[in-house]
């Protein structure tokens, strides 16, 4: 087993659909298990595109999620969900082809490969290539069928991308791709982007090589566009102060925490502020005119990322949160707004540790207040929930 | 005597659910023989509301002096008792 807390696995996805096309026939899961030990990541492409590919290419990822989460062979999982896919009565190929990715306990990766570009593996700025294993079987139809099956060892730095044929086949017709992008230029322009930030996380990776696909097609793209990257990394920090906590004598606990905490730090709440800048001797500093949203205006403190208002910036933030999901962040949360800045801060952590203070505000179990306010731990745990769930971040709570 | 009147206003979730949202464009609202006489800040919660005492919220403090359930006509009216102090 490998818990080691120095190691974190960064997965995300980003999409362009079909120019004219409303739903994209691509489909991307990634999921964890319950224990949060495995990370499965699927990636199906459905024929044709639209409604119909996106039945079937959903299909797909919900049938091999559950299945391989389910059942340790992969060979034979691959071998049952081939079969059991529809065929195209016309075109005699299957309907839709997927990647599957699973890593487990941070460091074995399985990957299974049927008919989608070959996923590529990267060592720190290196392209390696590892060992397939071929498999054949009879299809009742379609005759003979191929998928690859391979796994190794993860280790930190390594990344692997997968994508659909929209990323290969980008710019296909055009002037300087005649062909299209193919692999080997994706390969060439992924090897750009890591050695020109080696660090480049997963999510701004696969942003990149989307946006990069989707400008060979002239930005209007031929066919759906997806990509999932994963990156084993060292984790991104991310300390979230708010609340005071329920004993004053806690207050330089708090402080000290926040003082000594290595990664970004974020204060939600204005009396947390106030004891923080007190016990440390630092000065707040309120700007009323940056505030957006119809929210209170965020403020200042030296060796703190962000300063906010408390209960009502963490209610909308919870709110912003849930109406993104893992492909449809790209150009979608402007830095320029506050929660959008905020949930840039949590989505680009990978450890989010959330300090609660437990003091309850009396004030705001006020029955005239003109809005409702929710407890403070209350919404917090509903955070906590979204960023394992949705965006498979670790996070922690301590309450105080 | 100070050269300009401070103005603080609590930017505390009460506060700014019960009015003072509105309160953050004072500087707007100031007659513009009076603007360049006042500093309009904003501060993280001033701790009033967690006391009946001081009456309701919003609060802001005009110097030293507060001001409860304050909106902008209030605040005005506070701000002008000050300006004839201020030596220019």
């Amino acid at each position: 087993m490998n818990n080691d807390t120095n190691l974190f696995i960064e997965v995300a996805s980003s999409q362009k659909i079909k120019s004219g096309e409303s739903i994209s026939g691509d489909t991307c899961i990634i999921s964890s298990n319950d224990s949060k030990n495995r990370i499965t990541l699927i990636l199906s492409d459905g024929l044709g595109s639209g409604i119909k590919a996106a039945v079937l290419s959903s299909l797909t990822t919900s049938m091999a999620l559950r299945l391989f989460q389910n059942c340790g062979d992969c060979v034979s999982v691959t071998e049952t969900i081939m079969k059991t896919l529809p065929v195209c009565s016309v075109r005699k190929i299957s309907y839709a082809t997927f990647t599957m990715v699973e890593i487990q306990e941070k460091r074995l990766v399985r990957v299974v490969e049927y008919d989608n570009p070959p996923i590529v593996v990267f060592r720190g700025g290196d392209l390696i290539e590892k060992e397939k294993q071929y498999f054949k079987f009879e299809h009742p139809i379609l005759g003979e069928q191929k998928f690859s099956y391979m796994e190794f060892e993860l280790q930190l730095g390594d990344r692997l991308i997968c994508f659909s044929d929209g990323v290969t086949q980008s710019g296909m017709g055009e002037r300087k791709y005649n062909f299209g992008w193919q692999w080997e230029n994706a390969v060439l322009y992924i090897s750009e982007v890591i050695s020109s930030d080696p660090d480049v996380s997963a999510r701004d990776l696969s942003d990149k090589i989307i946006s990069k696909a989707w400008a060979n097609d002239v930005f209007q793209a031929k066919d759906d566009i997806t990509c999932a990257c994963v990156y084993c990394r060292k984790p991104r920090k991310l300390l979230v102060v708010t609340g005071p906590p329920y004993d004053e004598q806690k207050d330089s606990y708090i402080a000290y925490v926040l003082k000594n905490y290595p990664g970004k730090k974020i204060i939600c709440g204005g009396t947390t502020a106030n004891i923080i800048a007190r016990e440390l001797g630092k000065e707040i500093k309120v700007d009323i005119n940056d505030r957006s949203d119809d929210l209170p205006p965020i403020a200042y403190m030296e060796g703190v990322d962000l300063v906010t208002e408390g209960v009502i910036t963490l209610s909308k933030l919870f709110r912003r949160l849930e109406s993104l999901n893992q492909v449809s962040m790209q150009g979608v949360l402007r830095p320029s707004n506050l929660i959008d800045k905020m949930a840039l801060l949590f989505l680009h952590s990978d450890v989010i540790c959330f300090l609660v203070g437990t003091r309850i505000n009396e004030m705001h179990q006020n029955p005239d207040l003109p809005v409702e306010l929710d407890i403070r731990r209350n919404i917090v745990r509903r955070i906590k929930e979204i960023l394992e769930r949705r965006f498979l971040k670790e996070v922690q709570i301590e309450f105080v | 005597m100070k050269k300009k009147i401070t103005v603080q206003i609590c930017t505390g979730t009460n506060c700014y659910v019960f009015g003072g949202a509105n309160l953050l464009d004072l500087e707007k609202n100031l007659p513009s023989e009076v603007k360049e006489k006042v500093e309009v800040k904003g501060a993280t919660c001033l701790g009033f509301c967690k006391d009946k005492k001081y009456g309701k919220a919003p609060f802001v403090l005009v110097e030293d002096e507060l001001v409860s359930e304050a909106d902008v006509h209030k605040v005005i009216k506070k701000v002008m008792q000050y300006v004839d102090k201020v030596v220019d």
